[in-house]
């Protein structure tokens, strides 16, 4: 056949197909003998190779997907804890701080106590309240007057 | 498996045969039980093979990353239903074939992936390119040659493309492409010389389509 490859040829060429039988057994004949097509096979060939290699060096890193051989401690000193101690410990410190610096209110001494209590005790036992007793007094007062004019009118008479 | 009892295996060569099969499927299971408890051995050793052939496909570093993580978790969540059918390397692979699929298939993420940092150009692979060869001129041309592959390679067809990267990256064979994709022998070949027919036309090393 006074032909180059086709298309299927130089596929079956560079894929590697089983060259013993019938057209391919051509191909690869004729693949050796012409120049122009073993150079064309080359080419490709050397291009397959390099994309391979450039691959490979492209993923040279190695894996990162590895389960650690000891689980990682976990600090207990992180930021967050620290400062809710530091703040639970200032709060102990001021508790007793707080307490001398404000005493608890005092309320006198037993008799000032019964004096309250005796005021206390007379307020309730009153029958009209404490502030109206001037106006019921100068009641009483002018009551009196005036049974003590009557009285001294009908002694007259 | 279970193996009706006939004629052909009732007689001594058929119960020799049937016992040969057991024996080799009990070898297979202890194999492929041995292997995948060690797991953390199966991610160091298949890990660079997954996450290369993750990255040529869709050519983005990060992407490659959880795709290869996402894979290996797949395999230990699935690893009670790897029957052994076939190899180890071949089921992982399997496995990153389907992810790369639903993540090129993924809309969504059409938008991410033009725009991200992360993703791996032409000139990059090609500066990787450590080669012997005898003059700068020659190495630059080889460079240069390697950047339009690589750029050609990204516009085949998914199939295409997947076929062909697992052929001439992964190096691995027709059969068990056809294992890891799901496709029969034939189409395998059918979508690896229309690949190869792609590059070596739109790379500029074929110069004619059909030569006289």
């Amino acid at each position: 056949m006074n032909r180059h490859l086709s298309a299927d040829e130089f596929s079956a060429l560079l894929a590697g197909e089983d060259f013993s039988r019938g057209q391919s057994a051509w191909a690869a004949g004729h693949a050796a003998e012409c120049k122009e097509c073993r150079a064309e096979v080359a080419r490709m060939e050397s291009a397959l190779t390099d994309l391979r290699a450039a691959a490979q060096g492209v993923t040279a890193s190695p894996p990162r997907l590895s389960r650690p051989a000891k689980a990682p401690t976990r600090r207990w000193f992180t930021a967050p804890r620290l400062a809710l101690g530091g703040a639970f410990a200032a709060a102990i410190i001021m508790i007793p701080v707080y307490r001398a610096n404000h005493p608890p209110p005092t309320y006198g001494s037993e008799a000032a106590d019964a004096v309250l209590l005796q005021q206390v005790d007379a307020q309730l036992a009153r029958s009209i309240p404490g502030s109206m007793e001037p106006l019921v007094a100068l009641a009483w007062s002018s009551e009196e007057t005036h049974s003590r004019d009557e009285n001294s009118q009908g002694k007259q008479e | 498996m279970h193996s009706a009892i006939t004629a052909e295996t009732a007689s001594p060569a058929g119960i020799t045969q049937v016992a040969s099969d057991v024996a080799h499927n009990i070898a297979r299971n202890v194999e492929r039980d041995s292997e995948l408890g060690d797991f953390d051995g199966v991610v160091a050793r298949y890990w660079p093979r997954i996450y290369r052939f993750a990255l040529v496909s869709l050519r983005d570093k990060c992407a490659a990353e959880n795709l290869a993580q996402d894979c290996f978790m797949r395999a230990w969540k699935g690893r009670h239903n790897f029957r052994g059918d076939s190899a180890l390397s071949t089921w992982l692979m399997q496995i990153a074939v389907n992810l790369i699929r639903d993540h090129t298939r993924n809309r969504r993420l059409r938008f991410w992936r033009r725009t991200s940092q992360s993703s791996v150009e032409g000139s990059a692979v090609a500066e990787l390119l450590v080669d012997n060869r005898s003059s700068p001129e020659m190495s630059a041309s080889a460079r240069q040659q390697l950047a339009h592959v690589w750029s050609v390679t990204a516009s085949l067809p998914e199939r295409q493309r997947t076929v062909f990267l697992l052929r001439f990256v992964e190096d691995l064979s027709l059969l068990e492409i056809a294992a890891a994709t799901g496709l029969s022998e034939g189409t395998v070949k059918v979508h690896l010389f229309r690949a190869l027919n792609t590059v070596r036309l739109r790379s500029g090393i074929g110069k004619r389509e059909e030569k006289p």
